[in-house]
């Protein structure tokens, strides 16, 4: 099954083929997707079916049985050598450096402010001063409307502050994509606008974006294309009006459309 | 009838009993100064070694929590030199014992410390891109520590109370100095009773600035 969209640009990211086992539990079962630079791509779909497994992949905090996973034409986990050894730590840190992400139970470290969080990165990895650091951070938490809170520990912030300090501790970075992985589903319901507003934000300024979210109204309005993923394989892929269709002809989905409009209304 | 107690003749000696106490409290310092990089660098090593370095550790720990202190203070201090072209003072015999010793304990306390930090963290030090040496740094060494401060509090006042056994290769520190005075004076309860206190009073106020440290060490990271 072929699930390449019709992009001209050649993709930001190319997952091509990847399969991954737990086990004996298949994860992934050649699972291909090709996502173009300021493309905002949702994945949706029932709770294992390997999304999140996905997405982990991607920045290769899971490694990946076969197939292949490109950022920028490189292969993310594996050297260029075509003989699938494992990059050296060294490496995969600065590939990973490249990605963003940002967790469902966000993740923070709890003994830096909100301000250190952001700036730990930018100042082991990508090497600025603490001075450069602090501004940057500043204006990133700016940005999330935290500018106030650059001071404040992790447990002194809301769920939806400290996700937001998430955020900002990702795109600080200058990733070339940013992976979302249910970022809004440890939150109080209350909590996940504000949350989601940064993201909208983010994906009018061009961010490109693979977010595996629960959020079927936001996927509707956010994301260029959404992917529907069920037993660990792509089912179906397409823009949201048409994925989210009330009478698509895939019926996995159409059941999962409809067992998640019962259970949301 | 009974016995009287008189304490003239503790108060006469007691620079004994106080310099015993500094020195006790300097050994313990000392010593939990170079467990704790024992027992860092051996957990460090654990947790990201192959099966044979970890066995080796897992011995030394096992060997040490398994003998009574006092008879590895026999031997490193009777039993090493005969063994080995080394001479050294009772106090450094001693010190390089409670060390080992300590050490042993705190790779317990600091590789449980290290496993417990939180799976997250580790991926969110990843994904930002920090190589493994600078997650130790800057992620799991800082969280290991505010998970293991109450425990390296705890082993600080044990090993204090620990120096006693210094006594049996005659370190002069605070028991040493109690049984000095009673086989001066043979005012054995008096002495011990003051002893005794001093090494409550001393514990209490040990762990008590160390409850400060903590409180003060969570709110300033």
């Amino acid at each position: 099954m072929s699930t390449s969209s019709k992009i001209d640009t050649p993709a930001l990211l190319d997952v091509a083929n990847v399969s991954k086992s737990f086990g004996s539990v298949e994860v992934l079962r050649s699972v291909s997707l090709q996502v173009a630079r300021g493309e905002v791509v949702t994945v949706i779909g029932p709770s294992g079916s390997g999304k999140t497994t996905l997405l982990r992949c991607v920045n290769f905090l899971e490694s990946y049985d076969s197939g292949s996973i490109r950022i920028d034409g490189k292969e993310v986990g594996f050297r260029d050598t075509g003989t699938r050894q494992r990059r050296s730590e060294r490496d995969l840190a600065a590939m990973r450096a490249e990605t963003g992400m940002v967790f469902q139970s966000f993740n923070l470290f709890p003994h830096l402010t909100a301000a250190g969080n952001i700036m730990l990165g930018l100042r082991k990895v990508r090497g600025k001063s603490s001075a450069e650091a602090r501004s940057i951070a500043e204006h990133w938490l700016g940005r999330v409307g935290l500018a106030h809170k650059a001071d404040s520990l992790p447990a002194e912030l809301s769920g939806g502050q400290q996700q937001r300090v998430g955020i900002a501790r990702a795109v600080a970075m200058g990733p070339k994509i940013l992976l979302l992985d249910e970022i809004t589903s440890a939150l109080d319901p209350e909590l996940v606008g504000e949350v989601l507003e940064v993201v909208r934000s983010l994906a009018e300024e061009g961010m490109t974006m693979v977010m595996v979210t629960h959020e079927m109204a936001f996927a509707r309005d956010a994301s260029s294309r959404i992917v529907f993923m069920a037993d660990g394989g792509v089912s179906a892929a397409g823009p949201p009006a048409e994925i989210l269709a009330a009478d698509t002809d895939n019926e996995r989905l159409r059941n999962f459309l409809a067992r998640f409009r019962a259970s949301h209304f | 009838m009974g016995y009287a107690l008189n304490f003239n003749l503790i108060w006469r000696h007691f620079d004994k009993l106080w310099g015993g106490l500094l020195l006790s409290l300097e050994l313990a310092v000392i010593s939990i100064a170079i467990g704790i990089v024992i027992g860092l660098v051996l957990a460090v090593w654990y947790v990201s070694a192959g099966r044979v370095v970890r066995t080796i550790i897992a011995a030394y720990v096992e060997f040490i929590r398994n003998v009574p202190l006092i008879l590895l203070v026999y031997l490193v201090f009777y039993g090493l030199p005969t063994v080995v072209d080394i001479a050294y003072s009772a106090q450094t015999s001693f010190v390089a014992t409670l060390a080992l010793y300590s050490g042993a304990y705190l790779v317990e306390v600091f590789r449980s410390g290290l496993e417990a930090v939180p799976r997250g963290q580790i991926d969110a030090g990843k994904a930002i891109g920090l190589t493994p040496w600078q997650r130790l740094l800057h992620v799991r060494l800082p969280t290991m520590l505010r998970i293991t401060l109450p425990a390296l509090s705890n082993t600080f006042i044990s090993l204090f109370k620990d120096t006693s056994v210094a006594s049996v290769i005659s370190v002069p520190e605070l028991t040493y100095g109690a049984q000095w005075i009673n086989f001066n004076t043979f005012r054995i309860v008096e002495v011990y009773l003051v002893v005794t206190a001093m090494y409550l009073l001393t514990g209490y106020a040990l762990l008590y600035a160390l409850r400060l440290l903590e409180r003060w060490f969570r709110a300033a990271h």
